[in-house]
């Protein structure tokens, strides 16, 4: 970080702030990449290998591919509320 | 709750599965029932895959509560329509059988939908029919006797309108009826019916038969047939004055997008500039500022302001469904699908891809032939979705003069008919293309339902409508805020050294990256900046324009630069023919992780999306270099 901000600077109240911002936008954008894209694959590549409990617990952290643009139609069920 | 708990609750909760024929009412009916929000809509082969939801009777008895995709038959010819043989044969390992079916039948259309409840009721299973659409089918005369009809079908029958919510409990009622008092057969039970075999030909005259004698013996009164339909049929289905409808209907929903969105566009764009000024004015220069204002609000109010468009166009699609008239323009496009080797089904998928193309390449479920399917995935994302239109917009309404054209047409809405327009050209293009290379085989025929006009739910318009905006705002508020915030560090550090006289931008991660990969965009007449944008633009298209409010704002961050001005920004900097060119990119690269996925799953291999990814990144470039170089030799360079 200190590298970043450029040599003999230190950091200020702002940018302490601001870079935990950024730290926990990392962190989301993270998630949402593992949910989206790896959570699937991984849940078949260990379905594969024979470890079904596992898969399924990797599975159910899927987002099943989602853009977040179409209301319905991603993902593989859609649980609904009663009634 | 333990896992324990979980199984012994599935257990006793009865499974009730959704099936009949398509464009029924399946799910307007699941929705009713579950008080769901699943997408319904006026033609055949929304849903595609199984949807589950949770219902409550008056007397109490919870019901777990399964939409499966329309099927004319058990004898399946589709992956969709094999979702649901499957589910009801209780061949789905991951699915346990339902116990009790309801057999969804248009009332307006009892001679085709009878057909499958006698093959469900051969199930052996206990059924419920669900006589769906009765306003409509009273409407045009229909009297049934519901008693003789439920007695010759040894089913009980029960009247719906779903979409008014209306016999719906009646419905739970006697769901939970035939729960109880049929018993319901054991899984060894089930077993024996799994073993279901094609019908042969005489089995199916046979049934329609039967069918013919439960309605002659049931129906009092026949229903008129709709003669004002067949009316409006003659002319939006004949080649040429059903074409100019259609030219002329899409022509005036993008006038329409750009002449009745600009006031609230104005009020938001406002509202952000004010927002801006309102945030930056409490805190002292410094980081945290810069990343407020150069990078939230810059970057994520840049792509709020589409808002008011995005809803415009939603509205006039979901108008068109709900009025039936989207069936028809598919049926008026088979001529033009069936030219470049597209299967007619597919302009249901094609059309779905211009909301988005994830729904659109499950759409394709609904074709029979794997080389149909498989052309129609590949040419998908090619549509306009609507993650495109604000880039669209933005460089629209910056390089392209509002100017009449004549009477009410004005060029800005004419030039985003045009890439609506080109987006098509070139998925039917590549359509051709494949089919004579990678995929020849000749064309099926289409044969598809119409379905009935219906004046369109205000409801189901608005509640679509409400959808839309949350989905949007959801997406600005994670994907596109979490994305500028990264951005906005790149493009700020590494901080500019001691006297350095070049803007600090360049010296930051994201310029350096932006100057590296320059040579390769310069002959497209990007330069580095578009580059920086065009990379987050992966994870979602929209990204790109929020992308480069933040480039700009922190680059001109000394100077008086405002949120709402990046149109006014990229006139003074780009040229019309650099425009063009990104437009041109925007029309045909493939600018969405999400669809590659989406791919992955539906073909289940890497190969498709890999290939999908690279012919469109192709195009896009060869289009870009052409249109950036014949733009210049015009003298728009």
């Amino acid at each position: 970080m200190r590298a970043a901000l450029g040599a003999g600077n230190t950091l200020s109240l702002q940018e302490v702030i601001a870079f935990g911002i950024v730290a926990l936008a990392v962190l989301s954008l993270a998630i949402r990449f593992y949910r989206s894209y790896l959570a699937g694959p991984v849940s078949g590549w260990l379905l594969g290998r024979g470890k079904v409990k596992w898969a399924m617990r990797v599975k159910a952290q899927s987002a099943g591919g989602s853009c977040g643009n179409c209301p319905s139609a991603c993902g593989p069920e859609v649980k609904t509320k009663a009634q | 709750m333990s896992d324990m708990s979980m199984d012994a609750l599935v257990l006793v909760i009865p499974r009730i599965a959704l099936a009949g024929n398509p464009n029924c009412g399946k799910t307007a009916l699941f929705n009713a029932l579950t008080g769901g929000r699943q997408k319904v809509g006026n033609y055949p082969g929304v849903t595609v895959e199984r949807k589950e939801g949770i219902a409550k009777s008056r007397s109490g008895q919870t019901l777990s509560i399964l939409d499966l995709p329309g099927t004319y038959s058990l004898d399946a010819r589709t992956p969709d329509e094999e979702i649901t043989r499957d589910v009801l044969l209780g061949r789905r390992l991951d699915e346990e059988s339902p116990q009790v079916l309801i057999a969804v039948a248009d009332a307006t259309n009892l001679e085709r939908n009878l057909g499958l409840v006698l093959e469900l009721k051969a199930l052996k299973r206990p059924v419920v029919l669900a006589l769906n659409m009765m306003d409509l089918a009273r409407s045009r005369g229909l009297d049934l006797n519901l008693e003789v009809l439920a007695k010759e079908l040894g089913v009980p029958v029960v009247p719906t309108v779903a979409t008014k919510k209306q016999g719906i409990d009646e419905l739970l009622e006697a769901l939970v009826l035939q729960y109880k008092r049929q018993q319901h057969p054991n899984a060894a039970e089930i077993a024996e019916h799994h073993e279901w075999r094609k019908p042969t030909h005489d089995e199916v005259r046979a049934r329609f038969i039967e069918v013919d004698r439960i309605l002659g013996l049931s129906t009092r009164t026949k229903a008129n047939p709709t003669i004002w339909s067949d009316r409006i049929d003659h002319i939006v289905l004949h080649p040429v004055w059903g074409s100019i409808v259609l030219v002329v209907l899409l022509a005036t929903i993008f006038q329409t997008i750009f002449s009745w969105a600009t006031i609230p566009q104005d009020w938001i764009k406002q509202g952000i500039g004010l927002f801006g000024t309102f945030v930056g004015g409490l805190l002292q220069e410094g980081p945290l500022r810069s990343l407020l204002v150069d990078g939230i609000i810059a970057g994520v109010g840049a792509v709020l302001v589409f808002l008011p468009q995005i809803l415009l166009l939603f509205a006039f699609i979901l108008i068109l469904e709900d009025s039936g008239y989207m069936a028809r323009a598919a049926f008026l496009m088979d001529r033009v699908m069936g030219r470049v080797g597209l299967h007619g089904r597919a302009f249901i998928p094609l059309l779905s891809s211009h909301a988005c193309a994830i729904p659109g390449i499950m759409a394709t479920r609904t074709i029979e032939n794997p080389r149909d399917r498989l052309t129609t995935i590949l040419v998908a994302p090619l549509t306009t979705c609507s993650a495109r239109l604000p880039v669209y917009s933005l460089l629209i309404a910056a390089f392209i003069p509002n100017t009449v054209v004549w009477g009410p047409i004005r060029l800005q809405g004419l030039v985003m008919f045009g890439l609506y327009a080109a987006g098509i050209f070139a998925a039917l293009l590549m359509a051709v293309v494949l089919r004579s290379t990678l995929f020849r085989g000749p064309k099926p025929p289409l044969l598809m339902e119409l379905p009935t006009y219906k004046k369109p739910s205000a409801v189901n318009v608005m509640m679509g409508l409400r959808e839309r905006a949350w989905l949007f705002l959801k997406r600005v508020g994670t994907v596109i805020l979490t994305i500028s915030i990264v951005l906005w560090f790149l493009a700020s550090y590494p901080k500019a050294p001691a006297g350095a006289t070049e803007p600090a931008i360049n010296f930051s991660y994201a310029g350096r990256v932006g100057h590296a990969i320059e040579p390769v965009l310069r002959p497209l007449g990007f330069d580095w900046r578009v580059g920086i944008a065009l990379i987050p633009g992966f994870a979602a298209r929209e990204v790109m324009v929020g992308a480069l409010a933040t480039v700009y704002a922190i680059e001109a961050a000394n100077e008086e630069s405002k949120v709402s001005a990046l149109g006014e920004i990229l006139r003074k900097n780009w040229s019309t023919a650099t425009a063009l060119s990104l437009l041109v990119w925007y029309i045909l690269a493939c600018q969405c992780l999400s669809t590659l996925a989406v791919t992955r799953r539906e073909t289940n291999s890497w190969r498709w999306p890999l290939f999908m990814v690279g012919y469109m990144t192709v195009l896009a470039y060869g289009g870009s270099f052409v249109t950036y170089h014949v733009a210049v030799w015009l003298g728009l360079g």
